[in-house]
């Protein structure tokens, strides 16, 4: 029987140069991945990048997907977290179309889920909404019945906790 | 490996010597333009012979290879065949092979050769020139994205924007080019890096560590310790190699535990000659057009040791069915490939002579007579042994590629292009050296094999060198008979000129009721003896089977520049057995009928 068809948060630390991020995303769409999502940004250290990826699939190619990251060269370091202890966060900004008479019920809705009003103008209200990317769509859920305009999302971005034991995988 | 060690110590020794020659001079660095950091970072840490073809954005790295005492270049008559001269030179050396080529067309005409070189895991550097930084980006003259092109097909590449970061991105090229799994790297230099001025100190060219990235990696010596038990407990044991085993030259190693514990062993279209194909333990190659024997004994292992090898498609045949009744232990140098296609029960990451080294001291005197499963082996040898002698007076093909073999010796490199003329050489030729078959493995590139030859003979230039090839082949890189004749390289080309590419027409014959689309080219394809007389070779047409060994004895005692031998041979052979795409290696056919 195959295995079920799971996301699986994976991070990794790139070299930050010019010409990484198109390298690592075309390995993805050659060799067929699964890439449910893909953020990228500057770390502490300006020489590299995190990348977090959410990979679709089951353990071999999960498996398959670690390997060929590792074997970049720009690639320092590619985890797991699957069975990790990790935070993980979405951002997404939604562009809700909101009159007088529904405004505040958004702003409610948006208290409860402790997303934020980034904007508002004559009829639209922009939603930031931060948190796991089921939070952020159960919102987007809600939100729907008001009428969305637009939404950019960032994708998932994943950190490890503090590790208690170090896992043997990279 | 090891080299990388030994080059990190000779890296040091340079650095103390310069510094204490240009003392002063020293801590600053030599001034020097971009162009002859890339030349002197060549005559280095590359080889000695670079092929290539100039061009409007490479001319100020020419202009210094021109003033270099060190290096040779040979000017090709397409990128293509320098890309794939460079590949074989590296592949016979087992140094890293150097090619050069303008901007855009020049580079894209590259890519097939170093696809080819990816494929077939060969350390080959290629250094492209660019348009100068300020134009890239525009759609200038001769501008391709030659990053992002060799992006799918490269090990690594790069984008140099600054001079000064020349030293180092030609010596980390060639490290990696050669060093863990080998494979291609591509510098992209713009102009005007190539015209800029850099200090040259040896500290920029060297690196104390390479982050991201590891060359060599321990073996799990527990695992060894299975493969070990794993082979002394089987009864039906089969030792299966690749290309890696000859790159981490462990043939001897191989060839040790073969004989000591008495194991038939099979190998890949790469493998051959890392194993000698003439020994009594060989059981010819596995796969598609793989030996009756190797198929069955593969099918009916209760133990594979695999090594150095990526088990590809057209060695397992339908995956599942693919040694369905053995413990597969797999040992690669890259740990992507275990588990890519095959699912082993030892995965063994590491160098093949390390692995090989290590069973040595775990196997010895595990001898075991295993006759019932040699006798078994020796059965399908008597059931499946292919007659090229039937046929009269006809011309076949495997009989050409025998007699070749007849009339050479351990020395001789052949080169082969793809299709069936590759298959027969495969099948047909021994193989003792593992360098002693070049051909286009995984890639599959009709076209390599007489430009592979040129790198080959110019590698070695005291050793025969032949390359067997069909007549759909031979034209897609004909042109190279001009730099075969301008550098007086004694190449003898065996043309088996069947007026068809013969391995698609098999396939229409077989698969698609004989409908003989596209593939008769007799029409319009030129004598190719008279061509190459054209070219200033020698042209040699065999017809007859009575005609053969004299006409490849006059071609290969032809010295002073390339020769060839036009065999008109039978057009109705093809090549078996055969396994049909997608299925089990055991189900392989024998001829036409059996289909």
């Amino acid at each position: 029987m195959p295995e079920e068809e799971q996301l699986h948060p994976l991070t990794a630390l790139v070299k930050n140069e010019s010409g990484v991020l198109s390298r690592l995303s075309g390995l993805f769409a050659r060799r067929g991945f699964n890439i449910d999502s893909l953020a990228v940004g500057e770390t502490n250290n300006p020489d590299y990048s995190r990348m977090s990826i959410t990979v679709k699939g089951n353990r071999d190619i999960l498996d398959q997907v670690v390997k060929q990251l590792n074997k970049q060269v720009d690639v320092i370091s590619v985890k797991d977290l699957s069975e990790t202890s990790h935070v993980e966060r979405e951002l997404s900004l939604i562009k809700v179309h909101a009159g007088i008479e529904n405004r505040s019920e958004i702003i409610e809705l948006t208290d409860i889920f402790r997303a934020k009003v980034a904007d508002v103008g004559k009829d639209y209200v922009i939603v930031e909404a931060t948190g796991s990317a089921d939070k952020v769509e159960a919102l987007e859920d809600l939100l729907e019945e008001f009428g969305i305009e637009e939404i950019a999302r960032t994708g998932r971005v994943v950190l490890e906790r503090a590790a208690k034991k170090k896992s043997k995988k990279t | 490996m090891v080299q990388s060690k030994q080059n990190e110590k000779t890296s040091t020794a340079t650095r103390e010597r310069s510094n204490s020659k240009e003392e002063g001079a020293s801590r600053k660095g030599k001034r020097m333009s971009g162009a002859r950091a890339v030349i002197k970072g060549i005559e280095e840490y590359g080889p000695e012979v670079v092929f290539g073809i100039i061009g409007g954005a490479i001319m100020p790295i020419y202009d210094e290879l021109g003033k270099s005492e060190k290096l040779q270049h040979i000017t090709t008559t397409h990128e293509q065949g320098a890309a794939h001269a460079a590949d074989a030179y590296a592949r016979v050396t087992g140094k890293p092979g150097v090619v050069f080529a303008t901007s855009g067309p020049g580079a894209s005409n590259l890519m097939t050769g170093i696809a080819n070189a990816y494929m077939d895991s060969s350390p080959l550097v290629g250094f492209t020139g660019q348009v100068p930084t300020p134009l890239i980006g525009q759609d200038s003259f001769q501008e391709v994205d030659v990053r992002g092109m060799s992006d799918p097909v490269t090990k690594h590449n790069y984008l140099v924007m600054k001079p000064k970061d020349i030293p180092s991105t030609v010596r980390e090229g060639f490290h990696l080019a050669k060093t863990g799994r080998p494979g291609p790297i591509v510098v992209d230099l713009p102009k005007d890096v190539q015209t800029g001025e850099l200090s040259w100190r040896e500290s920029d060219a060297g690196f104390e560590e390479f982050e991201g990235y590891e060359a060599e990696i321990e073996v799990d010596e527990k695992a060894v310790e299975e493969i070990a038990h794993g082979l002394s407990a089987a009864e039906r044991p089969v030792v299966l190699i690749g290309g890696g085993v000859g790159q981490a030259g462990a043939s001897k190693e191989l060839m040790e535990l073969v004989h000591d514990l008495q194991l038939p062993v099979t190998s890949s279209l790469m493998g051959l000659g890392s194993v000698d194909t003439r020994d009594p333990h060989f059981i010819g190659m596995i796969g598609m057009h793989g030996s009756g024997p190797a198929n069955k004994a593969v099918a009916k292992s209760d133990f594979l040791f695999a090594i150095g090898t990526r088990l590809d498609d057209r060695m397992t045949g339908n995956v599942p069915e693919f040694a369905p009744k053995a413990k597969i232990a797999h040992v690669d140098i890259d740990p992507a490939e275990m588990g890519k296609i095959v699912q082993p029960d030892i995965p063994v990451t590491g160098d093949a002579k390390r692995v090989l080294t290590l069973l040595k001291g775990l196997t010895e005197g595990g001898d075991k007579e295993r006759t019932g499963w040699w006798n078994e082996i020796k059965g399908w040898f008597k059931k499946y042994s292919p007659d090229t002698e039937n046929g009269g007076s006809v011309l076949k093909p495997q009989k050409v590629v025998e007699t070749l073999n007849d009339l050479t010796d351990e020395d001789t490199i052949v080169t082969t292009g793809v299709g069936q003329h590759q298959m027969w050489a495969a099948q047909f030729h021994d193989f003792s050296r593992p360098e002693q078959l070049i051909t286009s493995g995984g890639l599959g590139t009709m076209g390599f094999g007489f430009p592979a030859a040129i790198g080959a003979q110019v590698a070695a230039p005291g050793r025969p060198v032949v390359s067997v090839t069909g007549d759909g082949s031979f034209q897609m890189n004909i042109q190279e008979l001009t730099t075969a004749v301008r550098e007086e390289l004694p190449i003898t080309i065996v043309v088996l000129r069947n007026g068809s590419l013969g391995m698609v027409r098999q396939w229409q014959q077989l698969f698609y009721e004989n409908r003989l689309v596209e593939t008769l080219i007799d029409e319009g394809t030129p004598s190719f003896a008279r061509v190459t007389e054209a070219y200033g070779g020698k042209g040699v047409t065999v017809a007859k089977k009575g005609e053969l060994r004299s006409g490849l004895e006059e071609a290969l005692n032809y010295q002073e520049g390339p020769s060839v031998v036009e065999c008109l041979v039978a057009p109705e052979e093809n090549v078996f057995p055969m396994v049909p795409a997608g299925a089990a290696n055991e189900d392989f056919i024998l001829g036409e009928d059996d289909a």
